[in-house]
C-alpha cells in the first residue's frame, strides 16, 4: 500500500517537473526534490496535484518542509488520512 | 557605523499622517489571525522604532529579508519612524548573496525570517564575513518576531545620498542585486500617481500575492493602500492554484495583484473562479502574459488583466484600466514620460522619466547614472512603441534572462558554477519546458564526474533557488569562436538535439 502511494506521488513529481525528474529519481531514498531541480513553480503544480488527486488539503501558511521529498509527502498524506 | 543621526523623513511623516488620521480606514490582513487597523499598525511600528533606537547605530540601515506578513509592514514603518532606512530584499536571497549586500550596502541590522522558506526550512544564523569586512552579533529576537542580526563593519561603508529614505533592489540582472536608493518624495509620488491612475479609494480591498519587497506589491498595493485607506490583504502561503482560489473566494477583492504565473495557473483550472463579484482591476507585471491565459480568464471568469509596465528603477510607468486583448501596457501614469532612443540606433528602446525614479545604485557607483540620458531619462533596455498613446512592449534588448518575472544574470550563475572545482567551462541559458514554463539551464564541461544534484546543491548554497539551473547538461566542449565567445547557433543545435527543446535566451 505504502509503495503504491510513493509511486503515485513520484509520478506527480515527474509530471510537475515536465519530465525532467524521473519517477525513479523522485522516489529514491533521501532525495531532495529541490536539489533534483524542482523549481518553485513546479512545487505549486505538485501541491495542486496532491490536493486535487489525493484529496488532501495542505496548510500552506504552516510548515511545509515535508514537500522536499516523496517520502515526506507520503508520510504527510498518510497522517492526514488517518486523522 | 554607517549612518549619522538624522530626523525621520518625508515618507515617515506622510505615512504617520495618513495612518493617524481619524478618517483612516486602512486595514492590513495577513492571515486569519493577523489583522491590523491603522492605529494598531502605528502603535506597533512606534514600539518597533523605540526598540530600534536602542540598537546601534542611531539611524540604521535595516535590511529586511522576510516573507509577507503584518509584522513585515510593522518593521518597515517602524524603521522609517526611527529615521532608519529600510532596505527591502527578496526573501529568497541566499546567505552568500546577503553577505555581499551587507558589505557593499553598509547594512547595520538584518531582519529575517527564522525559516528560509516554507519548503526550505530553518535558516542558519548569519556569520562573520569571510573576507573580514564585517562581524555580526548573535541574532536576537526583534519585537516583530523576526531574527535581528546587528552588523559591525570593519571597513568604510558607502554613504547614502542625502534624502534617501528607502532602498529596494533589482532582481539581480547585475551580479549582486543592485540597491536602488529612493527619496521619500519619489516613493510618495509613485504611490500618489498610482492612486490617481487606478482610482484607488478607501472602499477598495486589495488582494496582493506579490512579495512586499517587489515593485509590483510595493508601488501598487502597500504604500498606495496605506495612503488611500484601502484594505490590504497579503496572504503568506505559497500561491498554488487552490490557495489563490480559496483566498479569492474569501477576500472578494476589488483589486487583485499577482504575477503572470499565478494567472496562468488559474487559467488552467477546470472550474470557474468565485469571489470575483467586486473585482474591478487585476494587475500583472514583470513578464509577458500568455495570450491564452488572457483569453480564458476573460471568457470564463470575466477577469480582465491589466499588464502594466514598470521598472524597479523608475517605479510604475503605465496602467490600463480597461484592458482588452491587444491593448498593451496602457496609458502613461501622471507625470511619467516615455521617449525613444533614436540616436543610439535602438529605434524602439524605451526611455523612461518619472518623478518616482531612484537616485542611484548604492553598491554599483556610477551604474545607475550610466543608464541615464543627458536629460534624465532612464534607458530601460526594453523595446516598445506607442499606439494611440498606449504603450506596447515588443521585447527586451540585451542578454538578460527573465525567469518568470525575475530578471537574472547569466554571468552571476556562470561565475558560481565555474567556482566549482569540477567545472571547467559553462554556458547558462533559459528555455521553455514541455509545459511552456521558462526554466534555467546550464551546459557544462567538467573535469571529473559530478552529478547535477551535487551541482544544484552547490548553487543553492550560494544563490537564490530561482537562480539555480533546473536543467543541467554535460558536453565535452562548448563551441567558442577564436575570440572565446560562445557560438550560440552551434550551442542551440546541440541543445535541440539533447532536449528537443529550443533555448529562448542563449
Amino acid at each position: 500500500m505504502s509503495s503504491t502511494l510513493t509511486q503515485v506521488i513520484a509520478r506527480m513529481v515527474t509530471r510537475a517537473s515536465s519530465g525532467s525528474i524521473s519517477e525513479e529519481q523522485a522516489a529514491a531514498p533521501n532525495t531532495n526534490l529541490t536539489e533534483q531541480g524542482l523549481s518553485s513553480l513546479d512545487y505549486l503544480k505538485l501541491i495542486d496535484a496532491i490536493e486535487i488527486e489525493l484529496g488532501v488539503y495542505i496548510d500552506l501558511e504552516g510548515d511545509i518542509g515535508f514537500l522536499t521529498s516523496v517520502e515526506g509527502i507520503a508520510e504527510y498524506v498518510r497522517l492526514q488520512r488517518a486523522s | 557605523m554607517a549612518s549619522p543621526d538624522r530626523a525621520a523623513g518625508l515618507l515617515a511623516d506622510q505615512l504617520t499622517a495618513a495612518l493617524s488620521s481619524e478618517a483612516s480606514t486602512f486595514t492590513l490582513v495577513a492571515g486569519e489571525d493577523e489583522q491590523l487597523d491603522s492605529a494598531t499598525l502605528l502603535r506597533l511600528a512606534t514600539e518597533f522604532g523605540s526598540w530600534l533606537h536602542r540598537q546601534p547605530p542611531a539611524a540604521p540601515r535595516v535590511l529586511i529579508r522576510a516573507r509577507n506578513s503584518a509584522q513585515y509592514v510593522v518593521a518597515l514603518v517602524g524603521t522609517l519612524l526611527a529615521a532608519g532606512v529600510p532596505m527591502l530584499l527578496d526573501p529568497l536571497t541566499s546567505d552568500a548573496e546577503v553577505a555581499e549586500v551587507i558589505a557593499t550596502c553598509g547594512v547595520d541590522l538584518v531582519l529575517d525570517d527564522l525559516s528560509a522558506g516554507p519548503v526550505a526550512g530553518p535558516r542558519a544564523a548569519l556569520a562573520d564575513d569571510e573576507q573580514g569586512r564585517y562581524r555580526v552579533h548573535a541574532g536576537i529576537p526583534a519585537p516583530t518576531g523576526h531574527r535581528a542580526t546587528i552588523v559591525d563593519h570593519r571597513t568604510v561603508v558607502a554613504s547614502l545620498v542625502r534624502g534617501t529614505e528607502l532602498c529596494r533592489f533589482t532582481s539581480g540582472s547585475t551580479r549582486t542585486a543592485a540597491c536602488i536608493e529612493f527619496s521619500g518624495a519619489a516613493v510618495l509620488t509613485a504611490a500618489r500617481s498610482w492612486i490617481t491612475a487606478s482610482r484607488l479609494t478607501a472602499r477598495d480591498r486589495v488582494l496582493c500575492f506579490a512579495g512586499l519587497y517587489n515593485g509590483l506589491a510595493f508601488n501598487t498595493s502597500l504604500i498606495p493602500s496605506m495612503l488611500a485607506g484601502a484594505t490590504l490583504i497579503v496572504p503568506s502561503g505559497l500561491p498554488t492554484r487552490g490557495y489563490v482560489s480559496r483566498q479569492l473566494a474569501t477576500a472578494r477583492p476589488s483589486v487583485l495583484v499577482a504575477f503572470p504565473a499565478i494567472y496562468d495557473s488559474l487559467a488552467e483550472s477546470d472550474r470557474a473562479l468565485t469571489g470575483l463579484d467586486q473585482l474591478r482591476l487585476s494587475l500583472s507585471s514583470a513578464a509577458r502574459l500568455a495570450p491564452s491565459t488572457v483569453e480564458i480568464l476573460a471568457a470564463r471568469d470575466d477577469l480582465h488583466i491589466s499588464d502594466y509596465y514598470g521598472l524597479a528603477e523608475t517605479g510604475p510607468v503605465t496602467l490600463e484600466l480597461n484592458p482588452a486583448l491587444g491593448s498593451g501596457q496602457g496609458l502613461p501614469l501622471p507625470h511619467a514620460e516615455i521617449a525613444f532612443d533614436h540616436e543610439a540606433g535602438h529605434e524602439c528602446e524605451l526611455l523612461i522619466r518619472t518623478p518616482s525614479m531612484g537616485t542611484r545604485y548604492l553598491n554599483y557607483p556610477g551604474g545607475f547614472e550610466a543608464r541615464l540620458t543627458d536629460d534624465g531619462f532612464y534607458r530601460s533596455g526594453d523595446e516598445g512603441e506607442l499606439r494611440n498613446g498606449r504603450l506596447h512592449l515588443l521585447g527586451r534588448l540585451g542578454k538578460g534572462l527573465n525567469i518568470n518575472g525575475r530578471k537574472i544574470s547569466a554571468d552571476e550563475i556562470r561565475g558560481v558554477l565555474l567556482s566549482h572545482s569540477a567545472v571547467r567551462d559553462c554556458h547558462v541559458f533559459s528555455l521553455e519546458d514541455e509545459a511552456g514554463q521558462t526554466v534555467l539551464g546550464a551546459l557544462l564541461v567538467t573535469t571529473t564526474e559530478v552529478s547535477p544534484t551535487e551541482l544544484r546543491r552547490y548553487c543553492l548554497e550560494r544563490l537564490a533557488p530561482y537562480k539555480t539551473p533546473n536543467r543541467i547538461l554535460f558536453t565535452s566542449s562548448i563551441p567558442r569562436s577564436g575570440s572565446g565567445k560562445p557560438q550560440l547557433q552551434r550551442i542551440e543545435e546541440y541543445l535541440l538535439g539533447q532536449l528537443q527543446l529550443a533555448p529562448i535566451n542563449l
